[in-house]
């Protein structure tokens, strides 16, 4: 009996594939494959306006899946549902656009709030750092498909050679004939110094007038020019209020792309100029060049960047316009003002930022000098804790690489 | 102080502009025992439709083809197509495929071609109908959620309660109709 069932079990077991092959097709699979562009290959996601600060890593990381693979409706349609369910109570809606290669295309999400605005607070940095204490900044942002809002208050000593405190605010409008924006922001600042600095010309107060505009050639490419009018009030009750305007221009390029063994790989580079004239109505004449570069590659449990960044500045420019090394983002191991106590008007500078799960760790390297002198390359390396997650979390203990005693600089909080 | 314009009024005056029907001159013909339908033009590309697929996304279109004999009472056959559109965003071209078997698609086609498409890819059986009887010939097209009634694709041939269910369904927001017909004329005159 069992002899007889054997060929009949074998033959099914056979044929099952083919049957399997030969069934009726899913008929949601069948509106997939109903769309012409599944032959094209995603370029790039957008999430418009809020972009992928605000999700979860695993959506996050679902939408990078998608970069590099052809275009698959379901994939698209179940992103949207998890976009809808997270950001709630806003509806998404999906649209397609030419990428910049041939034969690739965009997938860009677009996120409507009720009332047609988003409204949300962000925290553009906040850490502590061992030898400059705290820097805390929120944000509250109105963004709308058109026009963007925001306001919010700061305290920085991370940025530049001063402490610098105040409000800020701008506007935008966004998308004039599909590729322009103008704009303006101003902010207003009180300005704290180390003691070190009593006999430079450091400033009490600094405000500032930015008007700008803003071309985007093609997807990857940006240009924005604009004015900057700002006004110092010296401590020295001797020294007249001066007014530092120069014009600007940044150029900014971004390209991402998924490789086929599945990592995601980044390219950032920036080039700004600043011409301060005394056309602008100001009593500073300077030119101010920086370049920036980074490259970032990511796998599942890992990711490397490399950044690079230089800068110079000639002739006589307000201590804000100068070049600081040794904070939280650039030789995390050094303090500001053992590399450059006065600010340098050159600056150059690279890291090596490697994370493993839960692993950071850090190698800089750079000089900060002024034109008449020679520069001096410093190192440091900084290892620690990084969440992985969307906060950008990390706690980081730095060490500067020289001989001698070694003061270990800690580093705690998000974005740096 | 301006009038006020009740909610319900303009509730249904946008609906109604939502479900806009054109009601247009359908043209009968017979290849074998099946009857076939055609229009000057069939303009479906274009609005809301237009800018949707503009934006890379698929808009499914309802084709149901009725044929009355003897009086507008009942309809005698019918026929029932859904098909998917969608815009080549490279070649800046239409593609056109139909859920129902056999499958059947087209690409590289003008906004044009594609009401033709559909006509040509949608027909009913010649009825048995006496000399003298008269018949009607109409076509109902609307759009439709391609994520909806997928199930209806899946089996050989669609049931007529699956059939009445899904053209019974009251308009949705944003639907567009549009409504051609023929008739009376005699099935022995009909062009072969």
């Amino acid at each position: 009996m069992l002899a007889r069932q054997l060929p009949m079990r074998l033959l099914l077991t056979l044929l099952l594939p083919i049957l399997l092959a030969a069934r009726t097709p899913d008929p949601a699979a069948s509106a997939v494959f109903a769309n012409v562009n599944s032959r094209y290959r995603i370029e790039s996601v957008e999430i418009q306006p809020s972009g992928l600060s605000k999700l979860s890593q695993a959506l996050r990381q679902s939408i990078e899946e998608m970069i590099g693979a052809r275009f698959d409706q379901t994939v698209v349609e179940e992103i949207r549902k998890r976009l809808r369910q997270e950001l709630r109570p806003a509806t998404v809606a999906t649209r397609l656009t030419r990428g910049t290669a041939p034969e690739n295309i965009k997938v860009v999400f677009d996120v409507s709030r009720p009332g047609g605005s988003g409204f949300e607070v962000e925290f553009p940095n906040l850490q502590y750092h061992s030898k400059q204490a705290f820097s805390f900044g929120m944000e509250a942002v109105l963004d709308t498909t058109n026009h963007r809002v925001r306001f919010g208050a700061l305290t920085d000593n991370d940025e530049l050679l001063e402490r610098f405190s105040g409000v800020r605010g701008g506007y935008e409008r966004k998308n004039l004939a599909g590729r322009f924006s103008l704009g303006f922001n101003a902010a207003s600042w009180r300005s704290q110094w180390n003691p070190a600095l009593r006999d430079a010309e450091v400033y009490r107060t600094r405000t500032q007038l930015e008007p700008f505009a803003s071309v985007r050639f093609y997807e990857p490419l940006t240009l924005q020019l604009g004015v900057s009018f700002g006004q110092l009030d010296y401590q020295n009750p001797a020294a007249r209020d001066e007014l530092s305007s120069a014009a600007f221009l940044t150029l900014r390029f971004q390209r991402r792309w998924e490789l086929a063994s599945g990592n995601r790989q980044e390219f950032e580079a920036g080039y700004g100029m600043r011409i301060a004239t005394r056309a602008l109505a100001g009593d500073f004449a300077y030119r101010r060049h920086t370049w920036n570069a980074e490259w970032r590659l990511a796998s599942e449990r890992q990711a490397l960047a490399v950044a690079f960044q230089a800068g110079s500045v000639s002739r006589r420019a307000p201590l804000y316009e100068r070049f600081i090394l040794g904070n939280s983002k650039t030789l995390r191991g050094w303090s500001k003002f053992d590399v450059a106590p006065l600010g340098a008007d050159r600056m150059a500078h690279t890291s090596v930022d490697y994370r493993w799960r839960h692993l950071r760790v850090i190698y800089d390297t750079g000089a900060a000098w002024l034109q008449a002198g020679d520069a001096k390359w410093r190192h440091s390396v900084a290892i620690g804790f990084t969440d992985g997650g969307p906060s950008g979390f990390s706690a980081l203990v730095a060490f500067p690489i020289r001989e001698g005693r070694v003061d270990p600089i800690f580093i705690v909080g998000i974005n740096f | 102080m301006p009038p006020k314009i009740p909610m319900a009024v303009a509730v249904c005056s946008g609906l109604a502009l939502a479900a806009y029907a054109i009601t247009e001159k359908l043209s009968v013909e017979l290849h074998g025992d099946q009857l076939f339908v055609s229009a000057p033009k069939v303009d479906l590309i274009r609005g809301p439709v237009l800018t949707r697929l503009k934006d890379g996304g698929t808009v499914a279109f309802d084709f149901h083809l009725a044929l009355w004999a003897g009086s507008r009472s009942s309809v005698r056959r019918r026929s029932f197509e859904r098909f998917v559109v969608s815009y080549d965003l490279w070649e800046e071209k239409y593609a056109v495929t139909n859920l129902r078997k056999p499958a059947a698609s087209a690409s590289g086609l003008t906004d044009n071609a594609i009401g033709k498409w559909c006509l040509e890819h949608i027909s009913i059986a010649s009825p048995n109908v006496g000399a003298s009887e008269p018949v009607w010939v109409g076509l109902e097209i609307r759009t439709a959620d391609t994520r909806q009634d997928t199930e209806l694709f899946s089996a050989g041939g669609i049931s007529l309660i699956g059939l009445v269910d899904l053209l019974s369904r009251p308009a949705r927001p944003g639907e567009m109709r549009w409504s051609l017909e023929t008739g009376p004329l005699m099935l022995h005159e009909v062009r072969r």
